[in-house]
């Protein structure tokens, strides 16, 4: 399945890509917040072999459905959206975008059509992203595509030998159309 | 396992605890702010049941212990004021959980934090935690009230998260770490 915004074509992972997916996760200012650090060629391969795998409407709690972000010609990220309970009709998403477009506000319009894409074709109920808490860009997403910070959990998690501080963001169904 | 407080003792459930625990399943008082609806007898059984199987620490992920609360003065075994219970969340993170329900007749005397205070010193002495954190719905002060005493922040509101008896409800969390619970 695809999905169109005004720049961006947001379309399912293919064996091309590794390419651009090794490009991003090779670079440790894109891992840097991310659960785990920079990734080798066969390490890109493998998180390739499970995108592959993840491009239908997810339908049971857990599953995910993944999207390569092109622009142009070109693959600039990876986004996606994790169905975390169906009965509670909540989903959470997520991006990753490479460092050569940052600042053009890619990941924004992406991660907006997302929202679109949870409330209008699932039908979803409330919507959450999670970040890094000393992850400024990605908090700037959150917040420009409407959500609210709810959460600030301090050092919530162990990653990568460190105690991390998480935030987490929402948006309901109610607030998206309004 | 046992722990003494000032005034209560927290010991495992026992089958003579049924009769308390049904009547705090049937209180409306009581589970208006647990993910439980009104119980009957059998589910109560069933409860208990779980009870009395979750005495020992928590060493895996989503294990739990379950301690009955009952007045420190009283012999062992008499009819139980309340319970508590302490959950591993996480290994990886090192992330313990608590919970309480006290029957309502005790209200207002501190029980809940005392009992609760001990949990904490379980998780992060016995267990070696790094963070503790306990849930509630924003609107039960009561509850938010004894986090507070605990020391706990409140680090989350999260808005109409929850599909609870008919209505969307909000849900609060606390954390307290290790290093802030030592001070």
């Amino acid at each position: 399945m695809e999905l169109r915004t005004e720049r961006l074509l947001l379309r399912p992972f293919t064996p091309d890509d590794l390419t651009a997916l090794h490009s991003w996760h090779s670079d440790p200012e894109v891992v840097r917040y991310l659960f785990w650090d920079v990734l080798d060629l066969d390490g890109a391969r493998d998180l390739l072999e499970r995108r592959l795998g993840r491009v239908t409407v997810p339908e049971a709690d857990g599953e995910s459905i993944h999207f390569a972000v092109r622009y142009g010609t070109e693959v600039i990220g990876d986004v996606h959206l994790e169905l975390l309970s169906a009965e509670q009709r909540c989903a959470e998403i997520g991006y990753v975008f490479g460092g050569a477009q940052a600042g053009r506000g890619f990941a924004g319009e992406a991660a907006r059509e997302l929202l679109r894409f949870g409330f209008d074709d699932l039908a979803l109920h409330r919507i959450v992203g999670k970040c890094a808490a000393e992850h400024r860009a990605s908090q700037a997403v959150l917040r420009k595509i409407g959500m609210r910070q709810e959460a600030h959990f301090v050092e919530a998690l162990w990653v990568k030998d460190a105690w991390v501080s998480e935030q987490e963001w929402a948006i309901l169904e109610h607030e998206w159309r309004g | 396992m046992r722990r003494h407080t000032e005034r209560l003792l927290l010991r495992p459930f026992a089958e003579g605890d049924l009769e308390a625990l049904h009547s705090w399943d049937t209180n409306p008082a009581v589970v208006r702010y647990l993910l439980t609806g009104i119980a009957d007898l059998a589910t109560s059984e069933q409860r208990l049941a779980r009870r009395i199987a979750n005495t020992a620490l928590p060493r895996h992920e989503g294990e739990r212990i379950h301690f009955a609360v009952q007045l420190a003065s009283e012999v062992v075994g008499v009819r139980p004021i309340g319970e508590v219970n302490l959950d591993l969340i996480s290994a990886e993170h090192s992330c313990g959980e608590i919970g309480y329900v006290f029957d309502p007749t005790y209200h207002g005397k501190g029980y809940a934090t005392e009992a609760a205070r001990e949990l904490l010193r379980v998780g992060f002495d016995d267990l070696g935690l790094h963070r503790i954190t306990a849930h509630c719905y924003p609107e039960n002060h009561a509850s938010t009230a004894v986090m507070r005493r605990l020391g706990m922040r409140e680090e989350a509101h999260h808005v109409a998260n929850e599909w609870l008896k008919g209505e969307w409800a909000d849900e609060g969390v606390w954390a307290i770490l290790e290093h802030e619970w030592r001070d």
